[in-house]
């Protein structure tokens, strides 16, 4: 097993830098944080064959597997979650898996976040070392909807960051409940 | 607001300087009287001022110069111990107008060295994602493990020994007497190193240990002391090795010959100069056949290459290799290898493309190596210029993608089955094309690796992403298109392209994919193919086996292409800013011909078309006072205002009269003026690229060059004159632009849903069969809980099947409770199961379109009729 020291050398040379990307959002009435993963889907093997322990053919897999495998790489890895002293396990909020979506350039993994406590004292972080443990210098990009196109990146160093108030003010404003307007005329 | 850009341009300012500042820049004044920046002020401040060096165009100057080292080298490696021992003769030529008094040679081994000031600076590893037994081992391994250069000798040619001084990476040799410019000197210099285990620190060189065979591997290279790169622009580049930066190198020849154990099989940047007394007759003739076939032909066999790790020869042989005009030398070793061979016609000569793989990495490597580095020189040939080497060699071993001049490592392998996954396929074709590109840029287009990784990194993935989507149909490349770079040029804690190695940030994305995808915009879109093809040509034409700086790339693509390029390189490589341009609103003007009769109808619609106010309406049927006592009308309660005179027709009639035929034919002119305005979020300049949709059913594409922005940076608006009628405008439908924001993208403007909510709706909409279920559970509750229907709004408008609103999954309370509604119609769909999504669809970018509006209320039994899906249940091997 190939094990690096990110800090001693930088891998990269070695082409493979690797980034993910994902869109979260606070949906207010369901009172959850709707998540949209993107993966490359050498990522998405990566994970799978980890928790499968074994190379698991993706288009074959069951879907229940799949889920069983996702669920449980990504709830301990993409999580809300609260401040924590450096030496306690933070308090990570609920995960509810939604589903994937696989296509030739990347796989979308959906899943909702709970807050991990219902009262808002505590400041609530958003945790994200997806990939981290599978790859060297990983960097994740999570994308901020309903904001001016805010995008937090996460690398080794800082898997923790802190979500800006206006985030959870953000009132659904994706939700295409509204028709569009109509053509304007002169 | 003028106060915070101001302060913004000089932190930008700022930061620049910091990554320039071996340019001596400029910095443009804050202009406080007009509140945005000039993105289009001409790069010239910043840019090196040209000289007989380097020209203003971009071109090496008529006193270009660059020394050169030529290296006579002998080493013999150690299998036992895993030590290397050498002993060179190097022969400077300083062809610098500059009397030198010392010489700095580099000595990378010595990053491994406990010591080094690699390690020293070292930040500490994150504990949190290794697994704590295996990092201690690295650590610990890193921590004592014997590197670094012992230098036993370094002397003159003439045998007298020379004063040196080794600081950390980097040693001075002092010379007894000034170096004049044109003269040369040799120098002599003996040295042992331990070699580093490659598998367990991740290195550019080293060994890989085989237990189940007791076997190794040796991937060497940066092991001999090699000159440090005396420069126009630089002097000595001694920046120190700290492990980021690359190398940066002068070219020359080189002889070099390899003593190993006699059963090793051997391959090294050059051509092997004494084949008959390292190979054997049948090997020489499979290489002749080599040379000539139209696929691989193995000179060591898998088999043999399996019973030849049994033995254990006690002899040693001596491999011979030559090689001119490089610019490093770098070999692999051991009696693992399986050794395929092909020759191909390059230009007027032949290439003999070759890979060494042990049997772990069969059977890929078999099938894909060598076809890689053919397709590559093919490629990168077309683009560049052909490939000016006799061999070019990839080697598996423990380094993951590294490169050098004729030969690279690259570590993808299959599982110990033999089995493989698309992941391993595609990582192994990626890397063999990325690194044996690497020949292109920087072994040849010698670009300073130590001070700008972009310079060859960018360049190379741009190519190797054009080769890539030449392998095959849909090849998973994992840069290149715009869409996959948004993410990264919107979020935080970024750093400009034109930054030092070292201080990089995210290396990978910053100096690899950013500038790749850059080079792709600007040829698919600011250029298109065939200036930037021609331009790109020119500058690998011109810097070919020289030493290009970053304004000479900047400076030959503008004057080779015809086009000006400062905003892009400005904004691309310059700045931090991301694009982000929408549509912020369409005017329509049409010409008022000034016919009255026309104008009164006009006017008439326009009054038709008024819905009367809540008020009127309710006051329409109050009985008038006027109607009770008809006196109280007068003249004025039956003029009609849009009643046009006998006086207003003769008038226009003169009107037109007056006109002479053009002037006619324009106020008959049925043209529609339509403005459409832009607004620029992010920041950075971009062409803008429209597809507008008119109601004829025709439509348009048009590409607006980033100059409209030229005067105002923030807002433009741009003139549209046609017959036709637009219906619906799209920015960037081709995903070509890399915005950061397709929610704006679209006039009318859409409600772009979250990609969650669209995957969620299509999840509800697939369940038919559970949908119905839930209704007639609803149906049921409803007749035994007597709901009061009225209680429920009619029609409440729950439009494009939003009912996910918060709903859960399964959609059960929102569209159940309460709404009438007819009996459910299904149509026959395939099973429950989530269909994979195949094909362009969900790949255009990561936005998906919203679908197109559908009519209000929506009746929720009827499955909304979903766009034409791939079908195939995932068993169907879908993608």
């Amino acid at each position: 097993m190939r094990i690096v020291i990110a800090a001693l050398l930088a891998a990269t040379w070695l082409h493979p830098f690797h980034i993910s990307q994902a869109e979260v959002e606070w949906n207010p009435q369901s009172q959850r944080v709707e998540v949209a993963l993107r993966l490359h889907p050498q990522d998405a093997q990566a994970i799978i064959d980890r928790m499968a322990r074994t190379t698991v053919d993706l288009g074959t897999a069951k879907d229940e597997d799949l889920k069983e495998w996702y669920s449980a790489y990504l709830r301990e890895r993409f999580a809300l979650v609260l401040e924590s002293a450096k030496d306690e396990p933070p308090v990570r909020g609920e995960f509810e898996w939604v589903g994937v979506e696989r296509g030739e350039r990347h796989v979308w993994l959906y899943f909702e976040l709970k807050r991990p406590s219902a009262l808002s004292e505590q400041p609530v972080l958003l945790e994200n070392r997806v990939l981290m443990d599978i790859q060297a210098d990983q960097t994740n990009v999570v994308l901020l909807r309903g904001l001016e196109r805010v995008g937090l990146q996460f690398r080794d160093e800082q898997i923790r960051l802190p979500l800006p108030p206006a985030f959870w003010e953000a009132k659904g404003a994706s939700t295409p409940d509204t028709a569009p307007e109509p053509a304007t005329g002169r | 607001m003028n106060l915070r850009w101001s302060s913004l341009i000089l932190a930008c300012g700022l930061a620049m300087a910091g990554g320039m500042a071996r340019h001596g820049v400029a910095q443009p004044l804050t202009n406080t009287k007009y509140g945005q920046p000039d993105l289009f002020r001409q790069l010239e401040e910043w840019l090196p001022t040209p000289n007989e060096y380097r020209t203003a165009s971009g071109a090496p100057g008529r006193g270009y110069w660059q020394q050169r080292a030529d290296y006579v080298i002998d080493v013999e490696l150690d299998d036992e111990k895993q030590r290397l021992i050498g002993r060179e003769t190097i022969t400077y030529f300083n062809h610098s107008p500059d009397e030198l008094r010392y010489v700095w040679l580099q000595l990378d081994q010595n990053h491994f060295h406990p010591q080094s000031t690699a390690h020293r600076s070292a930040n500490a590893p994150s504990f949190s994602e290794r697994q704590p037994i295996q990092l201690m081992e690295v650590l610990l391994y890193a921590e004592h493990f014997p590197g670094g250069f012992q230098i036993e000798r370094v002397a003159d040619g003439a045998g007298k020994l020379l004063p040196h001084t080794i600081v950390d990476t980097m040693m001075r040799i002092d010379l007894p007497e000034p170096l004049q410019p044109g003269s040369s000197i040799k120098l002599d210099v003996h040295w042992s190193f331990n070699i580093v285990d490659a598998d367990l620190i991740k290195a550019r060189s080293g060994y890989e240990y085989f237990k189940e065979d007791k076997n190794y591997i040796y991937e060497m290279a940066q092991w001999f002391p090699r000159l440090v790169a005396y420069t126009d622009n630089n002097g000595w580049q001694h920046k120190q090795f700290l492990g980021a930066g690359e190398f940066t190198l002068e070219l020359g020849n080189y002889v070099v010959r390899i003593t190993v154990p006699a059963d090793h099989v051997v391959l090294a940047t050059g051509t092997l100069q004494n084949p008959a007394e390292v190979l054997s007759d049948a090997q020489r003739q499979r290489l002749d056949d080599a040379r000539k076939a139209d696929r691989p032909v193995f000179i060591v066999t898998p088999e043999e290459a399996k019973a030849n790790e049994q033995q254990r020869a006690t002899g040693k042989k001596t491999w011979i290799f030559a090689a001119d005009n490089v610019r490093d030398f770098a070999f692999a070793s051991s009696r693992k290898f399986i050794w395929d061979a092909q020759g191909r016609r390059v230009g007027d000569r032949e290439v003999l493309a070759m890979s060494l793989y042990p049997n772990e990495g069969e059977p890929l490597w078999s099938k894909y190596s060598t076809a890689a580095i053919i397709h590559t020189l093919n490629v990168y040939g077309r683009y560049t210029f052909d490939y000016p080497y006799p061999v070019a060699i990839s080697v598996n071993g423990p380094v993951g993608g590294m490169e050098y001049p004729m030969i690279c490592f690259n570590g993808p392998r299959p599982q110990k089955d033999g089995t493989y996954s698309a992941y391993t396929k595609y990582g192994l074709i990626s890397v063999v094309i990325h690194e044996v590109g690497h020949n292109f840029f920087p072994m040849i287009v010698n670009s300073d690796e130590r001070q700008w990784t972009w310079m060859d990194e960018g360049i190379n993935t741009f190519l190797q992403y054009l080769a890539e989507q030449e392998w095959e149909d849909d090849y998973p490349s994992r840069r290149g298109e715009p869409a996959d770079i948004v993410g990264y040029m919107t979020s935080s804690n970024q750093v400009p392209v034109m930054t030092n190695s070292e201080s990089v940030l995210n290396l990978g994305p910053n100096a690899y994919a950013k500038p790749a995808t850059a080079l792709n915009i600007l040829r698919e879109t600011v250029m298109g193919r065939e200036l930037f093809d021609f331009a790109f040509k020119e500058y690998a034409r011109r810097w070919k086996f020289k030493r290009p700086q970053p304004a000479d790339f900047f400076r030959t693509m503008e004057d080779a292409s015809g086009i000006d390029l400062d905003w892009f390189w400005r904004g691309w490589f310059y700045s931090t800013e991301h694009v982000d341009v929408g549509i912020s609103g369409v005017d329509l003007h049409l010409i008022d011909n000034g016919d009255p009769d026309l104008q009164a109808t006009r006017e008439r619609e326009e009054k038709a078309r008024q819905r009367p106010t809540l008020s009127e309406e309710r006051n329409e049927p109050l009985t008038k006072l006027v109607e009770t006592y008809p006196a109280l009308k007068d003249f004025y309660n039956s003029y009609d205002t849009l009643e046009v005179t006998d006086e207003d027709r003769q008038s226009f009639k003169k009107f037109v009269e007056s006109l002479d035929e053009d002037e006619k034919k324009l106020i008959e002119s049925k043209t529609n003026f339509y403005v459409i305005r832009f607004r620029n979020d992010g920041g950075l300049v971009t062409p803008i690229v429209i597809e507008i949709s008119y109601r004829d059913g025709s439509k348009e594409l048009l590409t607006i060059p980033a100059e409209i922005w030229r005067r105002n940076s923030r807002e433009v608006s741009k003139l549209l004159m046609t017959e036709r009628e637009i219906e619906s405008i799209e920015l960037d439908p081709r995903k070509q632009m890399a915005d950061a924001d397709a929610s704006d993208n679209h006039f009318p403007p859409r409600i772009e849903s979250s990609r969650f909510r669209l995957f969620k709706q299509e999840r509800t909409e697939k369940n038919p069969m559970q949908r119905s279920v839930e209704r007639a559970d609803a149906e049921r509750k409803k007749r035994e809980g007597k709901t009061d229907e009225t209680a429920q709004p009619a029609g409440k408008p729950e439009t494009n099947g939003a009912a996910a609103n918060g709903a859960a999954a399964n959609g059960a309370a929102a569209d159940g409770a309460g709404m009438p509604q007819a009996p459910p119609e299904i149509a026959p769909q395939a099973a429950e199961t989530p269909t994979p999504r195949g094909g362009g669809e969900a790949e255009e970018g990561d936005k998906k379109e919203p679908r197109p509006p559908m009519p209000m209320p929506v009746d929720e039994s009827v499955p909304t009729p979903a766009e034409p899906r791939p079908a195939g249940t995932p068993s169907a091997g879908s993608k």
